[in-house]
């Protein structure tokens, strides 16, 4: 069963520039990345978008080990701001659940 | 609170209380320009963001931090959040673990050459000296953002007093953040922001010496994907002679240093760094790198140290 948080996308989407809901799921993203996870980005931006805060809190230091390098973006076909929706989640994570 | 709540509060307050990340003396931070005479302030400057100081301090906590990282001692971790408050203890690491004489006179060697090079490509920059201050990288990436905004007014306020139009920055990261971030949240902060790379490609510098080497070049994943600077240090280096090769990830798909998750996971941080250093050293036995985190990182994680050298230390022997 999952607990959704209905108000955890507006919480999180305080910029413009978020946009997990433009990622189809393709998986693109990952094949390249150096870190080498395989939550990120897709399942974070699904658990995101359906309000799972508790898979987000599971995930936190998967979130904040991303390196923000941008190679994912290299490969998206679909435009989506893939290190920058990362930056505005551990946003949210500082400042809401990790005391910053 | 986690572990990583506890290490990015105690870099949160750090930057609320002392306007940096890692304390330095700031006669540490300006040293470098101690017997070059630069100007005070005037209408360009550059700007080193104390990047290339922070890096043998930053290698020194790194290496303590490593060792504590998967023990038991990390539960400590929010005790040593509430210390800080009142305790510096990034000054504290210096004592833990010195950092090395070498390292900050090749760190400071790397800025001065960087400023030579301006000079001989007709570029007279001022220098801000202990009013210069660390951008915050780190606490941006981190989701931190509410404190910049604050260190972006603090900060345009000293560059209109200096009368500075120009700023020539050092580091990809410090070029990011001033020309893109502090831009987007501050909009009245609004300068002329190059990377010094590209400043000495415009001005089409000659070399007075030819270089007969092969090296290989890293390239920054800031400099090379936010910011799309990837001619330009090649085209300065074949001038000079330099036959430049390449891994298969290189230019927009250059593959990450690892540095940016050094402060949070240096283990991972040190693995990715090293698979990286190695496809490196595959290309050639000489590394070029064109930001101060790729070159600790590379060179820290493989044996093979003294075959990474920034960008400038190369340029130096062929334009200077």
């Amino acid at each position: 069963m999952i607990k959704v948080n209905s108000g955890l996308i507006d919480k999180i989407k305080i910029d413009e520039n978020f946009n997990a809901s433009a990622c189809f799921n393709c998986g693109t993203c990952s094949a390249l990345c150096p870190v080498g996870f395989d939550i990120l980005p897709r399942k974070l931006f699904r658990y995101v978008l359906l309000g799972d805060e508790e898979k987000i809190l599971e995930s936190t230091d998967q979130i904040f080990s991303c390196l923000l390098c941008r190679m994912c973006e290299e490969q998206c076909p679909h435009e989506v701001n893939i290190t920058e929706n990362i930056r505005l989640i551990r946003s949210y994570l500082a400042k809401s659940k990790l005391g910053v | 609170m986690s572990k990583v709540g506890a290490v990015l509060g105690i870099l949160n307050d750090n930057f609320e209380k002392r306007k940096t990340v890692f304390s330095v003396s700031k006669e540490s931070l300006t040293s470098w320009a101690k017997d070059l005479n630069i100007k005070k302030g005037t209408e360009t400057i550059i700007y080193t963001g104390h990047m290339y100081q922070l890096m043998p301090i930053t290698k020194s906590a790194t290496s303590i931090y490593e060792n504590f990282e998967e023990s038991s001692l990390m539960n400590f971790a929010p005790v040593g959040r509430f210390i800080n408050k009142f305790v510096d203890l990034s000054s504290m690491s210096k004592y833990a673990a010195k950092p090395e004489k070498k390292e900050e006179e090749r760190f400071n060697k790397c800025l001065q050459n960087i400023y030579q090079l301006l000079k001989y490509a007709g570029v007279e920059a001022g220098y801000l000296y202990e009013d210069e201050l660390y951008v915050g990288t780190l606490l941006y990436d981190n989701g931190i953002d509410e404190p910049l905004i604050n260190q972006a007014k603090i900060l345009n306020k000293i560059l209109k007093n200096n009368f500075v139009k120009n700023i020539i920055t050092v580091d990809p990261h410090t070029t990011h953040m001033l020309r893109k971030v502090y831009k987007k949240i501050l909009p009245e902060f609004d300068y002329n922001v190059k990377n010094y790379i590209e400043v000495l490609f415009e001005k089409k510098i000659k070399p007075q010496n030819k270089l007969n080497m092969t090296l290989a070049i890293h390239d920054s994943c800031v400099l090379a994907r936010y910011e799309e600077v990837i001619e330009e240090p090649r085209n300065l280096l074949k001038n000079a002679g330099v036959d430049c090769v390449e891994p298969e990830l290189s230019r927009k798909l250059t593959h990450c240093c690892g540095g940016p998750i050094e402060s949070l996971f240096p283990k991972k941080a040190k693995e990715i760094a090293s698979k990286r250093a190695n496809d490196l050293l595959s290309c050639s036995n000489v590394v070029t790198t064109m930001c101060p985190i790729c070159l600790l990182n590379l060179k820290e994680s493989t044996p093979a140290k003294d075959n990474f050298l920034d960008l400038s230390e190369i340029l130096v022997k062929a334009y200077l």
